[in-house]
């Protein structure tokens, strides 16, 4: 999902191909937008903001944005700012499996590498940081932290943060910087696609923090993972350094069965509650947000379905559009389930050929013959 | 040709056949009158004649007419609405508000860029809400449009429409259909009544054919 179009572009777009030319139609489609998006993304794309929020040790809960619509991951991040997943409170129905980053649509070149996927899939990092005006005023900057890659296979992390700034020695103001760093160079293919090479996947991980390559425990608190003696007393794991790097970019991520520090959400969907114990300062929540119509950008992959998902709710409640209605209801159907499929091109394949295998493959084990006899 | 030469052309046709008409008069100024309103009515059936193509709305009709004009816009009322007075302009009007088919807001250090939606009367009271803040729009009312949502540089609006003006450009087809309307229809000139004229082998129907013509001959342009 690397190219955006901003829905009053979209809408446009929809008023030419409909035969709308004086755009009479634009304000009723811009009023179904909400909730084609919340229905799209809610069920089929799945895309999420990605915030680190605080902790109040008073209370041990963080208070979700009024724009929340749902909340879905939980990680946290250790003292070197590396993101470790937590496990899901199993007993909580809201929680949505979601993964987006793990889709083979993030390269705009379809490339089907795994890295390329993860790079360009990686969610952007929003955090709220204070600091203070020359008069002593309070400040606080919405930073985003992110990383890209270029053609030339160059990957960037842009953070942002409150700068001071000073004229002749003199603190004048406080504004919002934003510093780009070059991490690494990795290997590209003719279209700067990245090669799922294995000296790329060390490169990478070792850039993201990431340096144990069998699997990687770790428990403990804040300050203390894997070969620490406290290790035991978590029970993270993953299976793999790329599996790592998938939750570094914002993949939904895999736990041991059994793991139990959960967390909870309040009654009134406001606030996620920890144990008394947590250990950690900050967590990194993905949750789907509410989005004013001005923000709201339609991914290109999409946007077929989008147009068509407006002119559905456009017509549904209109008696006179019923016919219409039935038309466009059925193809938005079809085409959000092809998106779907589209987007989950790899899972759904994987599930198909475990469901429904294409071959009959004959064993000579014996107590397989027996099991398929019916003996066993 | 224009507009003008166009109702010179039907004043001399009627001014040959007058005293067989009537033994009222009418001027230069009441044929164009004439003219206008046959024109106005004209656009109204081709429009409609447009509407059945099935080919979705098709504006084509009104490519001649269009021009620009520019409105300065008044102050926000409490509503935050912004109104461009156009009574000094009078305009071809379509049905469903189509005769106006762009309007571009322009300030903010030159032009705000992308044309503002025209919506219909009463809609606007949807989109006062904040959630639709960013939909910049406006509601033809009266002789002028109301705007919403612009933002305070914005000083003018450029109202792409049908005006009227003695320079309208008018098409041979279109200026014939008008020339009977006005002779048959409107004036009850002899020979030029009714749909389908008894005799359009007749002298004043060739006599109107060649003028007309010729005007189109020497002005290709308008």
């Amino acid at each position: 999902m690397a190219r955006f179009d901003p829905l009053f572009d979209v809408i446009d777009s929809l008023c030419l191909r409909s035969g709308d030319i004086l755009r009479r139609n634009k304000g009723l489609y811009l009023d179904c937008s909400t909730d084609v998006w919340v229905d799209l993304n809610l069920t089929t794309i799945k895309m999420a903001n990605r915030q680190l929020f605080q902790i109040n040790k008073r209370t041990n809960t963080i208070d979700l944005p009024s724009n929340n619509l749902g909340v879905f991951s939980v990680s946290v991040m250790d003292h070197r700012g590396v993101f470790w997943p937590m496990w899901l409170n199993d007993s909580l129905h809201r929680d949505l499996v979601e993964v987006s980053a793990m889709k083979d649509c993030a390269c705009e070149n379809k490339c089907g590498y795994s890295l390329c996927n993860l790079i360009k899939g990686y969610e952007a990092v929003v955090s709220t940081k204070s600091d203070i005006l020359p008069d002593g005023t309070p400040v606080s900057f919405k930073c985003v932290d992110r990383k890209s890659i270029n053609r030339e296979g160059f990957l960037f992390s842009e953070t942002q943060y409150p700068q001071r700034v000073y004229t002749d020695g003199v603190w004048t103001n406080t504004v919002l910087h934003t510093e780009s760093t070059k991490i690494c160079q990795v290997e590209v293919d003719e279209r700067g696609c990245v090669c799922d090479t294995h000296e790329n996947e060390n490169l990478l991980c070792h850039a993201f923090g990431i340096k144990n390559t069998d699997g990687i425990p770790f428990g403990g608190d804040g300050n203390s993972f894997h070969h620490d003696p406290k290790v035991d007393t978590w029970r993270y794991y993953a299976n793999s350094q790329l599996e790592s790097f998938g939750v570094q970019c914002g993949s939904f991520h895999n736990c041991r069965d059994g793991f139990r520090n959960i967390y909870n959400i309040e009654e009134g969907q406001k606030k996620l509650i920890f144990p008394p114990h947590f250990p950690f300062d900050k967590v990194m929540v993905r949750w789907y947000s509410d989005v004013e119509l001005n923000n709201m950008q339609i991914p290109i992959i999409a946007k077929q379905t989008f147009m068509t998902g407006l002119q559905y709710f456009a017509s549904e409640n209109n008696d006179k559009k019923q016919g219409q209605a039935n038309v466009y209801g059925q193809r938005y159907s079809r085409q959000k389930w092809g998106l779907l499929l589209e987007l989950n091109k790899y899972t759904v394949d994987e599930m198909r050929m475990i469901l429904t295998p294409p071959v009959y493959i004959p064993s000579y084990i014996d107590h397989h013959k027996h099991r398929e006899r019916g003996l066993f | 040709m224009i507009l003008l030469i166009l109702a010179d052309v039907i004043y001399e046709t009627y001014e040959r056949g007058r005293p067989l008409a009537t033994a009222k008069t009418y001027g230069r100024e009441d044929i164009a009158m004439f003219v206008r309103m046959a024109l106005s009515n004209k656009m109204v059936l081709n429009y409609y004649g447009t509407k059945k193509l099935n080919e979705g709305d098709e504006y084509y009709i009104t490519c001649a007419l269009l021009s620009v004009q520019r409105f300065e816009l008044e102050a926000p009322d409490s509503r935050g609405m912004r109104r461009a007075d156009m009574s000094k302009f009078d305009l071809y009007r379509l049905p469903k508000n189509a005769h106006i088919t762009n309007a571009y807001p322009v300030g903010c250090g030159g032009s705000e860029g992308a044309s503002i939606s025209m919506v219909q009367p009463g809609e606007e009271f949807f989109y006062q809400k904040p959630k639709f803040n960013s939909f910049k729009f406006g509601v033809p009312k009266g002789r002028g449009v109301n705007t919403y949502h612009l933002p305070p540089c914005v000083k003018f609006l450029d109202v792409e429409s049908t005006f009227d003006s003695d320079q309208v450009d008018v098409s041979l087809d279109v200026a014939y259909d008008i020339s009977r309307e006005v002779l048959g229809v409107m004036l009850n000139v002899p020979f030029f009544i009714g749909k389908n004229p008894e005799d359009t082998y007749s002298q004043p129907h060739a006599q109107l054919r060649q003028r007309l013509t010729q005007q189109q001959d020497q002005n290709p342009n308008g």
